[in-house]
C-alpha cells in the first residue's frame, strides 16, 4: 500500500532566537497510507496542532521531511493551492469559521476559488451538502447565523469536503456536540471514508471515538512521536498514557481496575460488547455472590 | 438558592422569524447541590445558564438568585458577585498579562481594599493548585491551567454559586480532571456548582442531573436515576457512560448484578463480588 504522508524526523520551534522561543516538535514520525484512518493522540500542548498545520503547508518544515501525496511541502515550486485542494483540513469549532451570509455561499467558496464555473461549483456545494447531511434546497438560502451548532458545523465540513480532497484531517471533530450529534458525525466519517477512499486523520481526545474509528494511533507527548500501533496496542498501556496526561476509553479503565485486583482479564477492550464477553468468560455469574471482596487496591482513576 | 419560574427566553422577538429557545423552565437549585445540565445542541442549557447571572433577561417568567429577581436592574451587580461564570474557551476571558493580576480583575472591580485583595487572590489561587504560576504570562499556560486561572478569576470575587457552561470541553483529559477535581474541591467546602456538559461520564459526578430537550426539562434526578433510563436518554439525543451499558448487559445475564453503575470504581467493585471462573485467576 502506498503511504499518502510521511513526516520525517520533524521540527519545529516558534520565534527562533527570540525570549519567547518555545519548541514544538523535536522530532516527529508518522505515516498515513492510503485510505487509513489514522488518530493522533496527545496532551494540551504535545505538538499536534503544530504538526498537521504542515500537511497543507500552513507551515513549511524548519528540519525534517514532510512529503503529501508525492510532493515535499519543502519545496519553493510546491503550488499551495493544488495542495490544499488535496489536503483539507476542519479545525477544531469549524462553525467558527462561517463568514458568509448564506450557508450555500460559505460552501462554494473554496470550489470559485479553484476556479471552476457556476454550474460545477453547484455541484460540488450540492454533493458536500448531501454528503454532511444537509438538504441542498432546504439549507443553501438559509443564513449561515440562524443555524444551530451542530448544523453550522456541518456547514464548515461541507466548505471541505466541497473541495473534494483526498485527505482530510480533523482536529476535535465532536468536541463541543451532544452524544447523538457525535455519535452521527463518526458513523458519517467512517461512510465518508468508505466510500469515497479517503484517507482520515483525527486529532481527538475523545478516546471512545478514537478507539472507534482509527485504524491506527500515534501518540505524541512533548513533540515527539512516542508509541505508535492498533487501539488495541495502544489502549492497552494505560501507565504510558495516563504517565502522558491521556487517558484510555471507560471500558479499558474497567478492565485495567480488574487487573489492579489481580484478574487475568484482557486489557486490549475496546467495547461493551467485547467487555461483556470477556468478563462472561472470567466470572462465574452461576456461582453465588463471595462474600469476602477481593483485596483493596488503590483506586483507579 | 436559585429559583427558576416558568422562564421563557426567545431570540429575536421582534424578528419575522423569532427563535424560542426556553419555553416554560421551572426549576429551584438549593444551596450546596451540583447539578450537571445535558441536553443535545440546542435544547436550551447555555441560554438557562445565561439567566443565571442575569447575561440574559426573561422574555417571560422570573429568574430569583438568593430572592433577587435578575429583572431588578438595582441588584445586577449583587447578582454577578453572587452566581460566577466559566465559559468554554479559556482564553476568551483571560484578560491579563501576569496570572495574578488577570485573577484580581474582577475582585478588583467590587472596590476592595488592597489587603483584602491580595488575601482573595492569594487564596483563589492556592484553591486551584497555581499558586507557583502567579507571575506567569496566562498565554504560556496549557489550556487546563488557563481553565483555572478563570476559575480563580471567578472565585475570588467569592461567588456563592459557580456556574460552568462546558467548561472542559476543549481540555485534554488530564486537563479535564484537574477542572473536576478542582469544582469538587469548592462543591465540598458549600459552593453551589451548575455544570453544562456533553461528556456523560462528568454527568456523572453530579448530585443532580438534569436534561434539557427543546427548552424544557425533560428529566430530573440523581445521576442513578437518570442514567438508568437509557431508552429515554437516547430518545433525547443522549446517552449513558460506557460503563452503565455495561452495567445494564452484565445485569441481563445475572439480575444480582446492578442494573445502574455509574463509575469505573464502583463497576470494579462490584465484579470483585462475583467468584472468578475456575483456571482464571490471575
Amino acid at each position: 500500500m502506498s503511504s499518502v504522508i510521511q513526516v520525517e524526523d520533524l521540527h519545529h520551534t516558534y520565534l527562533p532566537g527570540t525570549p519567547f522561543e518555545a519548541v514544538s516538535l523535536r522530532g516527529v514520525n508518522m505515516r498515513v497510507d492510503e485510505g487509513e484512518i489514522v488518530a493522533i493522540i496527545g496532551p494540551t500542548g504535545s505538538g499536534k496542532s503544530t504538526m498537521i498545520q504542515h500537511l497543507n503547508a500552513l507551515i513549511r518544515p524548519q528540519k525534517g521531511r514532510v512529503i503529501v501525496l508525492g510532493r515535499d511541502v519543502s519545496e519553493e515550486s510546491l503550488d499551495l493551492k493544488w495542495l490544499r485542494s488535496r489536503v483539507g483540513m476542519v479545525f477544531q469549532s469549524p462553525e467558527q469559521q462561517l463568514f458568509e451570509q448564506y450557508v450555500g455561499d460559505d460552501i462554494a467558496f473554496g470550489p470559485r476559488n479553484l476556479g471552476l464555473d457556476r454550474s460545477q461549483v453547484r455541484q460540488r456545494v450540492r454533493q458536500a451538502m448531501e454528503t454532511v447531511g444537509l438538504d441542498f434546497e432546504g439549507f443553501k438560502d438559509r443564513l449561515t447565523f440562524s443555524l444551530s451548532g451542530g448544523e453550522m458545523r456541518k456547514v464548515a465540513i461541507a466548505g471541505v469536503l466541497a473541495l473534494q480532497p483526498q485527505i482530510l484531517v480533523f482536529d476535535e471533530p465532536t468536541s463541543g456536540l451532544d452524544p447523538e450529534t457525535a455519535r452521527e458525525f463518526l458513523a458519517r466519517i467512517r461512510e465518508w471514508h468508505s466510500r469515497q477512499r479517503l484517507s482520515i486523520i483525527l486529532v481527538s481526545h475523545d478516546m471512545e471515538a478514537v478507539a472507534l474509528l482509527a485504524d491506527r494511533i500515534y501518540v505524541i507527548a512533548e513533540g515527539r512521536s512516542v508509541r505508535e500501533g492498533t487501539p488495541r496496542e495502544i489502549f492497552s498501556q494505560c501507565d504510558l498514557l495516563r504517565g502522558c496526561g491521556l487517558d484510555i476509553p471507560q471500558i479499558a479503565q474497567v478492565m485495567y481496575g480488574l487487573r489492579n485486583r489481580g484478574w487475568a482479564v484482557r486489557l486490549d477492550v475496546l467495547s461493551v460488547f467485547e467487555a461483556e464477553e470477556e468478563l462472561g468468560r472470567r466470572i462465574d455469574f452461576a456461582r453465588p455472590l463471595a462474600e469476602q471482596s477481593c483485596e483493596p487496591v488503590q483506586p483507579v482513576r | 438558592m436559585i429559583l427558576v419560574e416558568d422562564l421563557h427566553h426567545t431570540y429575536g422577538p421582534d424578528r419575522a422569524q423569532p427563535v424560542p429557545a426556553l419555553e416554560g423552565i421551572n426549576l429551584r437549585i438549593p444551596d450546596g447541590e451540583y447539578v450537571v445540565i445535558i441536553g443535545r445542541n440546542g435544547s436550551g442549557k447555555s441560554t438557562l445558564a445565561k439567566h443565571l447571572n442575569a447575561l440574559l433577561l426573561p422574555t417571560q417568567g422570573d429568574v430569583w438568585v438568593n430572592q433577587m429577581n435578575t429583572k431588578d436592574p438595582q441588584y445586577l451587580r449583587a447578582i454577578r458577585q453572587t452566581v460566577g461564570m466559566v465559559f468554554q474557551v479559556p482564553d476568551n476571558q483571560l484578560v491579563a498579562t501576569v496570572v495574578e493580576e488577570d485573577v484580581a480583575f474582577g475582585p478588583e472591580n467590587m472596590g476592595l481594599a488592597r489587603q483584602e485583595l491580595r488575601e482573595r487572590v492569594d487564596e483563589a489561587l492556592a484553591a486551584v493548585d497555581m499558586t507557583d504560576y502567579r507571575k506567569r504570562p496566562p498565554h504560556m499556560l496549557s489550556a487546563g491551567q488557563k481553565q483555572r486561572v478563570a476559575i480563580a478569576g471567578v472565585m475570588a470575587m467569592r461567588p456563592s454559586c459557580l456556574v460552568l457552561d462546558e467548561a472542559t470541553a476543549m481540555l485534554d483529559p488530564r486537563g479535564r480532571r484537574e477542572i473536576l477535581d478542582t469544582v469538587r474541591r469548592f462543591h465540598l467546602q458549600g459552593v453551589t456548582v451548575i455544570a453544562i456538559t456533553h461528556l456523560m461520564n462528568e454527568a456523572a459526578e453530579g448530585s443532580r442531573v438534569i436534561v434539557l430537550d427543546r427548552g424544557a426539562i425533560a428529566m430530573d434526578g440523581t445521576p442513578r436515576e437518570v442514567f438508568g433510563q437509557t431508552d429515554r436518554l437516547r430518545q433525547l439525543g443522549l446517552d449513558v457512560p460506557p460503563v452503565t451499558q455495561l452495567a445494564e448487559q452484565l445485569h441481563r445475564r445475572q439480575p444480582s448484578f446492578p442494573a445502574t453503575l455509574i463509575s469505573v470504581e464502583e463497576c470494579v467493585e462490584q465484579l470483585c463480588r462475583f467468584p472468578q471462573s475456575e483456571g482464571t485467576a490471575a
